[in-house]
């Protein structure tokens, strides 16, 4: 009987052994946050996915100068729509749950021939923020049911040449406010 | 006597075993543990109630044609109770949760508030280009010193978004981050200041699947539109104890994936380092601790 016993508090010590453990441990997670960091920016035109005779629209933009000297050039959807007066190149809806301050950039410096400004109206954005590498404000403490943001661009060009076709990257940010 | 002293082992050899296996309660489909701990009567009351109506709800509302979701998983018959449970607290184990659940559009907070407007009218004159989202976005834990832990979030192609977005997920260490109003860090504090350049060199950061494509969610829900996304902290031996924040941002996709990328999707394909939240999409707020 004893033997029996022993066997049997010792069985119950070792599956106790993984309770204690899982009670010392401090390696866990103590709570998750409902939180969602999102936002949507869309461009002008119907849909990327209709490649047809007349183009395949991109996620890209462009601006295009036909004689090297030219201002307020639009922006458009390569191979898409164009900015107007009515239509901002891009617009952003906050579908998160925490406000955010949106801005855009470049990654890196346009030609010196070109000066790429934007605004959040159209009528400012050939005179608006000049967009380089340093982040451009777009909207601070935009929160999750506000209204979509719209974002205009345009550029100048001044005696640019074939050599001066560049490409950069956009990018779009927003920091939590 | 002799048959009390056997009863009385046999009983607590089981309940043992039930403590360990964690079979002491019934649960939803999910093989996610729920927790048992008790909170606050008023807010278990609310959590209850919350339930009891979810349990009236087993499909889908037609607020939106079916045709969006038929690439997911079937959407299961529990998915409003085990949303309660995770919106409460209740199940924190995402790396068991099922992708039947967090497949569905609905997992995500808003999703009726913000999405159903968004995705019953989409605009007839854009279309979405680029747009992330993560959630759960911050998360609080407790790793010891040299020790390791595991940490799961869901990211998507946001509402409208109809590229092909290749995502590359990479490490940043905000100089100041502030934690959420109504909740706090475990040592009481509500915002945590450090030195990126000296703290990057306190952990290691593993993160799987990277990179990766995020398949568009619209017009039709893909099954590679929302991914499930395993982060492994390292905190290493010499890190002091203290608050800090792992967080992870997009950062640019690797040369090759980009090319790989572009000749499947062609025009559909876009960089989701292009668009970008400064704040990092996902907070890891990490009290680290010393050695046991």
């Amino acid at each position: 009987m004893k033997r029996k016993t022993t066997i049997a508090l010792v069985a119950i010590a070792l599956l106790l052994v993984p309770v204690v453990w899982a009670l010392s441990t401090t390696t866990q997670v103590h709570f998750v946050i409902n939180s969602v960091a999102a936002y949507t920016l869309t461009l002008p035109g119907t849909s990327a996915t209709n490649a047809n005779g007349t183009g395949a629209p991109t996620a890209d933009i462009e601006f295009t100068s036909a004689t090297g000297t030219d201002t307020n050039i639009e922006a458009h959807v390569v191979s898409g729509n164009w900015q107007n007066s009515t239509t901002p190149i891009f617009l952003f809806d906050n579908t998160g749950t925490v406000n955010l301050n949106i801005s855009v950039v470049l990654n890196a410096t346009t030609r010196p021939c070109i000066n790429f400004t934007g605004d959040t109206t159209y009528a400012s954005a050939g005179n608006g923020t000049v967009i380089g590498t340093g982040a451009v404000t777009v909207i601070n403490n935009f929160g999750p049911s506000d209204t979509a943001q719209s974002w205009y661009m345009q550029a100048d060009f001044s005696a640019c040449n074939t050599g001066d076709n560049s490409v950069r990257q956009l990018t779009s940010s927003g920091v939590q406010s | 006597m002799k048959l009390i002293t056997k009863t009385t082992i046999a009983i607590i050899m089981i309940a043992s075993m039930l403590i360990i296996c964690g079979c002491g309660s019934s649960k939803p489909g999910t093989v996610a543990p729920i927790k048992e701990k008790s909170y606050d009567p008023a807010l278990e009351a609310r959590i209850a109630q919350a339930m009891a109506n979810d349990s009236t709800k087993s499909d889908r509302p037609d607020n939106l044609p079916p045709d969006m979701f038929k690439r997911l998983p079937e959407f299961p018959k529990d998915f409003y109770q085990i949303r309660t449970l995770v919106r409460t607290g209740r199940i924190t184990d995402f790396a068991n949760l099922e992708e039947r659940y967090w497949m569905q559009p609905e997992f995500f907070p808003n999703f009726e508030e913000i999405g159903v407007p968004l995705l019953s009218h989409p605009p007839e004159n854009r279309w979405g280009a680029y747009g992330i989202a993560v959630y759960p976005a911050d998360m609080v834990s407790t790793i010891e010193q040299g020790k390791s832990l595991d940490t799961y979030f869901f990211i998507k192609s946001n509402y409208l978004v109809e590229t092909y977005q290749g995502v590359n997920l990479i490490p940043i260490y905000p100089s100041h981050t502030a934690i959420q109003s109504g909740f706090e860090l475990p040592d009481g504090s509500k915002e945590v200041k450090q030195n990126s350049s000296i703290v990057k060199d306190y952990f290691d950061v593993k993160v799987e699947p990277n990179p990766f494509i995020l398949e568009p969610n619209f017009p039709i829900y893909n099954i590679n539109g929302t991914r499930k996304i395993k982060m492994t902290i390292t905190v290493k031996e010499n890190t002091p104890p203290g608050e800090y924040v792992v967080g992870l941002d997009t950062g640019t996709v690797p040369e090759s994936y980009e090319q790989q990328w572009l000749k499947a999707y062609l025009n559909l394909y876009t960089s989701g380092g292009m668009t970008k939240i400064e704040r990092p999409y996902y907070q890891a707020f990490v009290q680290v601790v010393e050695r046991q």
